[in-house]
């Protein structure tokens, strides 16, 4: 379960970087490792429940690409990658949205600090 | 008293074995500082426990990462849990959150003291007994205004206010600036560890940093408090009194572990926050432009307004509402700034322990008119910057479309969505009130936990509902003067 788990908020804060701050990884991997590891670090700071839901969210998060696009999240092109994430971010469960959310706003944050 | 030197400070590692004090103080917030220091010096043997670290103000820089990790509780990922989730802060570190915060100093307004005096029936809240707590904290954290101009940001607030007519003010902070400086950043925040904190082990207090207390006991000869040492040991004191000072949330969750109940954790009260990103088109923020000073507080306690830290990761942060536009905040950021509009209501919130895990459950049910207000804060926050010559504003509500004109305000719905609107604050209490209205309190108007034998609240908790302003200057004199009582000094 960790390794899935690790390695789909790898994949989620790739895209989210790439996507969102026009970063592609070339030649700036060590801060994107650093924001990867700053991302799962504060996943496991928050509040213990909170954290545990998390967790079984973002797997359920990695395990729907199966369905929709053959494969776990980890393993899909960009593309796919993120196409899924707008369709948790739209989503009208709001659990869905607030997954996204909490990423996007650690990776986000994370990545701007390091890089700066 | 003798005065003991640095190198004689008493701050424990791990205990090896059973400890033993008079009067245990658990936190070192402002309420916790103050109490354990005024104790310690009239001569009373006092353990002052904190679950973080014992840090220097300089250990990191402000508002960055690593204060987060170092300073906040769980990294600053804390929500009260809502129809609208609202995210808070806590400081987790020796002095708590004065350490972590902008410093920004308030009396509690007349009006608020009056309602509790009158709703709680809180005694010893004139000016004629109050005052003196205020001007002492004061002097002792040196509540001072800038020597210099204000940053530019703080300014553009303050000026858009005065051309709607609107009363803005400097806030004073506490911070200790040189003789002769000329700008905001050639002086020192005066948080507990720069002021309190020495006070108290130089009078020869004792600290335990790195010490989670899980449970108070009473048996017949006192209190026995329990807990984890940061390294795994288990922690075990007698004290004949204590004080808990964790904060409006770690002190109702350690009584209400400790099974301690009345009153307890059922009336949380914060301040719940919109923001509002704007872009100018002359420079207003520059790296290491300090702390924006200005609120308007026209329509305070209901709606006050303020400038937040705006460095370019925050103001990317604050742009994930608007992913569209988030690439040019790195090309403009010199000319962006965070706003912010605070709303004060009288909605309630709970703290609730859950089986099986250490933290505490947060809730805070934000209702409909809290909703409209905030939206009433966010487009009166607009129309003030546009007024200082704003050109582009987006909103902290996802998937709103950015403001561009004055005409534009109409997107603004007349009540925020609560799925959608990202809300934040950085104050909380009233969730264990003084006064001596037993239905309403948890204890009496001096902090002596009404169900409990030497037990005393000093913190955050105690105050009664939200003040609409920064609540620390508030926990300073409210613990002054119940240390004072305690030790028979009023």
């Amino acid at each position: 379960m960790k390794p899935l788990f690790e390695s789909t908020v790898s994949a989620l804060a790739y895209s989210i970087i790439r996507e969102e701050c026009g970063v592609y990884p070339h030649g700036q991997e060590a801060e994107l490792n650093q924001t990867v590891q700053f991302v799962l670090a504060q996943r496991a700071r928050m509040p213990d429940f909170l954290g545990v839901a998390m967790m079984i969210l973002t797997l359920v998060f990695a395990v729907q690409s199966l369905f929709f696009y053959g494969a776990l999240f980890n393993r899909l092109s960009h593309e796919h990658r993120w196409k899924h994430v707008l369709a948790w971010r739209h989503s009208r469960i709001s659990p869905r949205r607030d997954l996204i959310r909490f990423y996007e706003s650690i990776a986000v944050l994370g990545w701007y600090s390091f890089r700066n | 008293m003798k005065k003991l030197s640095k190198k004689d400070y008493k701050v424990l590692g791990a205990p090896t074995g059973p400890l033993r004090a008079e009067v245990v103080v658990i936190g070192s917030g402002p309420g916790g500082a103050i109490t354990a220091a005024l104790l310690a010096e009239a001569g009373q043997d006092v353990l002052l426990i904190e679950e973080g670290q014992y840090l220097e103000l300089e250990s990191c820089e402000a508002f960055s990462l690593d204060e987060m990790v170092q300073k906040y509780r769980n990294g600053g990922i804390t929500p009260a849990l809502g129809p609208a989730s609202v995210a808070y802060v806590e400081g987790k570190c020796v002095g708590g959150g004065s350490e972590i915060n902008s410093g920004l100093y308030h009396r509690t307004p007349l009006k608020i003291r009056e309602r509790w005096q009158k709703e709680f029936n809180v005694e010893g809240l004139d000016d004629s007994d109050i005052n003196q707590h205020f001007e002492a904290c004061e002097k002792d954290v040196d509540v001072s205004l800038l020597p210099g101009k204000a940053p530019k940001a703080s300014l553009k607030l303050h000026n858009g206010a005065l051309k709607r007519g609107w009363k803005s003010m400097e806030v004073p902070r506490w911070y200790k600036y040189a003789k002769g400086a000329k700008l905001p950043t050639d002086g020192k925040r005066k948080s507990m560890t720069r002021t309190y904190i020495p006070r108290f082990l130089k009078s020869g207090g004792t600290m335990l940093p790195e010490t989670r207390i899980m449970r108070l006991k009473r048996h017949t000869k006192g209190w026995r408090v329990t807990g984890t040492h940061k390294n795994g040991a288990h922690v075990e004191i007698e004290a004949d009194v204590v004080f808990s000072c964790g904060g409006a949330i770690q002190t109702p969750a350690l009584l209400l572990r400790s099974g301690i109940n009345y009153n307890i954790g059922q009336s949380l009260q914060l301040h719940p926050t919109v923001k509002v990103t704007a872009r100018f088109s002359d420079v207003i923020n520059q790296p290491g432009m300090g702390v924006p000073v200005h609120q308007v507080k026209e329509f305070s306690p209901d709606l006050s307004f303020g400038c937040s830290i705006s460095s370019l990761p925050y103001l990317e942060l604050a742009m994930t509402d608007h992913p569209w536009h988030m690439r040019e905040v790195e090309e403009n950021w010199p000319r962006m700034g965070i706003y912010y509009g605070m709303i004060t209501t009288n909605t309630v919130g709970t703290i609730r322990t859950v089986p099986f895990f250490k933290d505490a459950l947060v809730r805070y049910k934000l209702n409909k008119a809290d909703m409209r207000l905030l939206s009433d804060g966010m487009r009166k926050l607009c129309e003030m910057l546009f007024e200082t010559g704003a050109q582009a504003l987006f909103p902290s509500v996802r998937g709103m479309e950015p403001i561009w004109t004055p005409e534009n305000l109409s997107r603004i719905p007349a009540m925020l969505p609560f799925g959608k609107t990202n809300l934040m604050t950085i104050h909380l209490f009233s969730s264990c009130p003084m006064g001596e209205h037993i239905g309403r309190t948890a204890t009496n108007s001096f902090g002596k936990v009404r169900t409990q034998k030497d037990l005393y609240i000093s913190d955050a908790s105690l105050i009664c509902t939200a003040p609409g302003v920064n609540p620390q200057g508030s926990v300073m004199a409210y613990a002054r003067r119940n240390a004072l009582k305690f030790l028979g000094k009023l």
